[in-house]
């Protein structure tokens, strides 16, 4: 029996989108990139000719790189990492579309520009050579990890383009480079751009397909960054809010 | 200061980027993706420095024998030598950097056993060791494109060299998704394009690295290295998708590899090589394998699999070293290596030919260099783990210090140039536009058998019969290739022309060196022929076709 799959096409980004159904026969545990690219296998092969193959990223086809990230059942995730049998457990239907908090380029490719730019405003980057302090190297590695793939900032209630509050990726690259420097630079600019924006929904832990613990690293962040200048102007008490996140 | 043109932003070209910043060259660092997509973030296992941490008395020396035996002395020795010099302070520069490299109880990076080597000498970050290296010079280079000295590129792809007479000035560059072309001068040109996955796809590295380039730039005169040495890398697992890899570090920590025999394991590799079992180097290994398999017919179900066993180490080891191998297992096999053998067979994994380059990373043509997968000097017939991670970084360097350090071209010169070049890509391009689309199919199917051509002559055994087959159907398909134009990509359309060109490139490689040696095992010549062929194949189009020469 195949598999109902509806795919939110859009030409370009001046052309309207539009639902388009297409049947899929194939084996049933493939990842949703792989069942892309049978459809496009089908599209290339069927007789009509002339239609378009469905535009996607696709880089290592293995949740290394981040490039497929793309909504699949109103989840945001890497789709080579989502596999069909299990989705439709969940629902008849495949349901796939292009990450919403970003332009659209063609069908599933979106522009990811702003993050990119996001971290060059914020300046994350060294400027003197990197402290090893081996406690902290395990919490760096996991937020080293960050693919770029927007899936955080797509299930993120206060992100949207153009806004000051740039989400998780600067963050996780703010701790990382936090914790590996004496340079104060890197908080202040997480608690403009992050901290003063985050609503601590933590739907980005949810949908992170590294699964980098960021509610740790967002606890870990807050505190060397936010409330130790807060203990420094003397009101000890949290601020309403940051008590969920303080896991540690 | 020099401008300087990169193709490619994994982690050689990278590198390289980064060290020309760092100088105050101009860099145009040009790629398909951004650099979170390259296929150098899919480097597992390390990155290997004599770093002689581990009272084991390693040392460069021991590096150095180690690459080249393994590389079975087609490595250029100057380069090597160089590379494994280097090796120990590239390493101290990373972890400067930022990288997280995995520590022993004295704070200092860790070592790991890697194949075809005696020591200890693989420094890794986790289980994900290229991820964390980018990471780190991602972020070295950010700094340098906020200020404009790096400026990036992204979807767009290289198209051709600009040549001015026997010098390159800049390269043509075509972005993916429009088709528009763009011409960019230079006083040097780096290319660091990585392997050409596409004449063969399915490989275990990323799709982005599609073997465009390679063809181009040998249709353009420039030389090629060792194109019949193609790794297969021993573990890789079949998945829908593609051949993902196992990596070597699941035998690096003690992982076994055997098949049933009578009913028991038989550990193969340990029977056969009692002082090395299954860190072998890579060709012995999948040689191995391919034996077991196919002499012996004792391949899992009679295929062409053997199993991996890791379910017998530390649950703590697999846990922090190989979750990775646990991830792909469970996500794409189901099944789970804390308890289960992995199936496993060889696969295509890394390009040890390429461009023809020395050491200090220059090619045949003045002001044109490469560096990474695509090109070729390090590992010679066969590439050791943990030696590639260090030939990006080295090449980047090297690369950048040599391409940083040629005199002006001369702006008016290059200008000209550039725009002969750019007029002729553009001419091309409409003469493309109206020419009659073939159906899609149509060209699938020239590239889907060029795919099972490439595999089936050129794998891990190779024969004279098939590969003069290969050359023929070659033949044929560049024929169907011209036949069959592309619907809508002006782009993919020129790609399957440059993968077959190549691929012609490498069988004709391959029926030259009638030898066996490293990665390149003929059944018609079995044995090693020192005397003749202790030397690089050499590459190039000439009269309509192509020469190889040695030497």
């Amino acid at each position: 029996m195949s598999i109902k799959v509806n795919i939110r096409r859009q030409e370009n980004a001046d052309k309207e989108p539009y639902w388009q159904s297409f049947e899929y026969s194939g084996e049933r545990h493939v990842s949703v990139a792989t069942m892309i690219d049978a459809i496009n296998g089908d599209i290339a092969a069927s007789a009509k000719g002339g239609e378009r193959p469905i535009e996607w990223e696709c880089s290592c086809e293995q949740g290394l790189c981040g490039a497929c990230a793309m909504v699949v059942n109103d989840r945001p995730g890497l789709s080579c990492q989502m596999f069909c049998d299990e989705l439709v457990q969940e629902q008849p239907e495949i349901r796939i579309q292009a990450l919403s908090k970003f332009p659209v380029v063609c069908d599933l490719v979106v522009d990811r520009s702003e993050m990119f730019e996001a971290m060059k405003e914020m300046k994350l980057w060294l400027e003197a050579p990197a402290k090893v302090r081996p406690v902290n190297l395990p919490l760096q590695y996991e937020v080293s990890q960050c693919l770029m793939c927007g899936s955080c900032l797509e299930a993120c209630a206060n992100y949207s383009l153009g806004e000051a509050f740039t989400g998780m990726p600067t963050a996780m690259s703010a701790l990382n480079l936090t914790l590996m420097s004496e340079n104060k630079a890197y908080k202040k600019q997480y608690t403009k751009r992050v901290y003063e924006g985050c609503s601590k929904s933590l739907a980005c832990q949810e949908v992170c397909p590294m699964d980098i613990p960021i509610v740790e690293a967002v606890s870990k962040m807050n505190r060397i960054s936010v409330w130790s200048m807060w203990n420094l102007f003397g009101k000890r008490k949290q601020p309403v809010g940051m008590t969920g996140v303080n896991i540690e | 200061m020099n401008k300087i043109v990169i193709l490619g932003s994994g982690l050689s070209g990278l590198t390289a980027a980064l060290k020309l910043a760092m100088q105050g060259a101009a860099v145009t660092l040009v790629s398909p993706a951004y650099a979170e997509r390259s296929q150098s973030v899919m480097a597992m296992g390390g990155i290997n420095a004599a770093l002689n941490t581990k009272g084991e008395d390693d040392s460069v020396e021991q590096h150095f024998v180690d690459t080249m035996q393994g590389g079975s002395y087609l490595n250029d020795p100057e380069a090597a030598d160089n590379l494994v010099r280097m090796a120990p302070e590239l390493v101290h520069w990373l972890a400067e950097l930022g990288v997280n490299f995995t520590r022993d109880e004295a704070g200092r990076v860790d070592l790991r056993n890697f194949g075809g080597q005696k020591k200890k000498r693989t420094a890794y970050a986790g289980a994900r060791t290229g991820k964390q290296i980018m990471a780190a010079v991602i972020a070295g280079c950010r700094k340098y494109e906020a200020d404009g000295t790096i400026e990036r590129l992204t979807g767009w792809r290289f198209h051709s060299l600009i040549l001015e007479g026997a010098q390159c000035a800049g390269a043509v560059i075509i972005e993916e998704r429009t088709q528009a072309l763009r011409s960019i001068t230079a006083d040097a040109v780096i290319m660091a394009v990585g392997g050409p996955n596409g004449v063969f796809g399915h490989t275990t590295g990323s799709r982005l690295n599609d073997g465009y380039a390679a063809g181009a730039l040998l249709s353009q005169g420039v030389e090629f290295a060792n194109l019949e040495m193609i790794q297969y890398h021993p573990t890789t697992v079949h998945t829908a998708t593609k051949q993902m890899l196992i990596t070597e570090a699941a035998r690096g920590v003690g992982g076994r590899l055997y098949v049933l025999r009578d009913g028991q394991p038989w550990y193969f590799m340990e029977e056969w090589y009692p002082e090395r079992g299954a860190l072998m180097p890579r060709d012995v290994v999948s040689q191995s394998i391919y034996k077991v398999c196919n002499e012996l017919k004792l391949g899992i179900n009679g295929g062409q699999t053997v199993y991996l066993d890791i379910s017998h180490l530390p649950k703590a080891v697999i846990d922090s070293q190989l979750d990775e191998v646990v991830s792909i297992c469970r996500t794409y096999l189901n099944l789970n290596p804390y308890e289960e053998p992995i199936p496993v067979a060889p696969g295509i994994h890394y390009f040890m030919g390429g461009i023809k380059t020395d050491k200090h990373h220059r090619t045949n043509i003045a002001r044109l260099f490469a560096a990474g997968e695509c090109s070729a000097q390090y590992h010679g017939a066969n590439r050791l783990g943990g030696n590639s991670l260090l030939g990006a970084v080295c090449g980047g360097v090297v690369a950048a210090q040599s391409a940083g350090a040629v005199t002006g071209i001369g702006s008016a010169v290059a200008d000209v140039a550039g725009r002969r070049a750019l007029a002729a890509a553009a001419g091309e391009l409409e003469r493309w536009k109206g020419t009659a689309p073939s159906p899609l199919s149509d060209y699938t199917a020239v590239r889907r058998e060029l795919s099972s051509l490439m595999y089936g002559s050129m794998g891990i055994y190779r024969k004279e019969r098939e590969l003069l087959a290969a050359r023929k159907r070659i033949a044929e398909l560049e024929q169907r290739a011209a036949e069959a134009r592309h619907p809508y990509s002006y782009y993919e359309d020129r790609t399957l022309y440059a993968n077959l060109l190549l691929a012609k490139a490498m069988v004709e490689s391959a029926l030259e060196r009638k030898e066996s040696r490293g990665a390149h095992q003929r059944t018609d010549y079995s044995e090693k022929n020192d005397r003749q062929f202790k030397k690089p194949t050499n590459a190039r189009v000439a009269g309509g076709g192509i020469a190889v020469d040695f030497g």
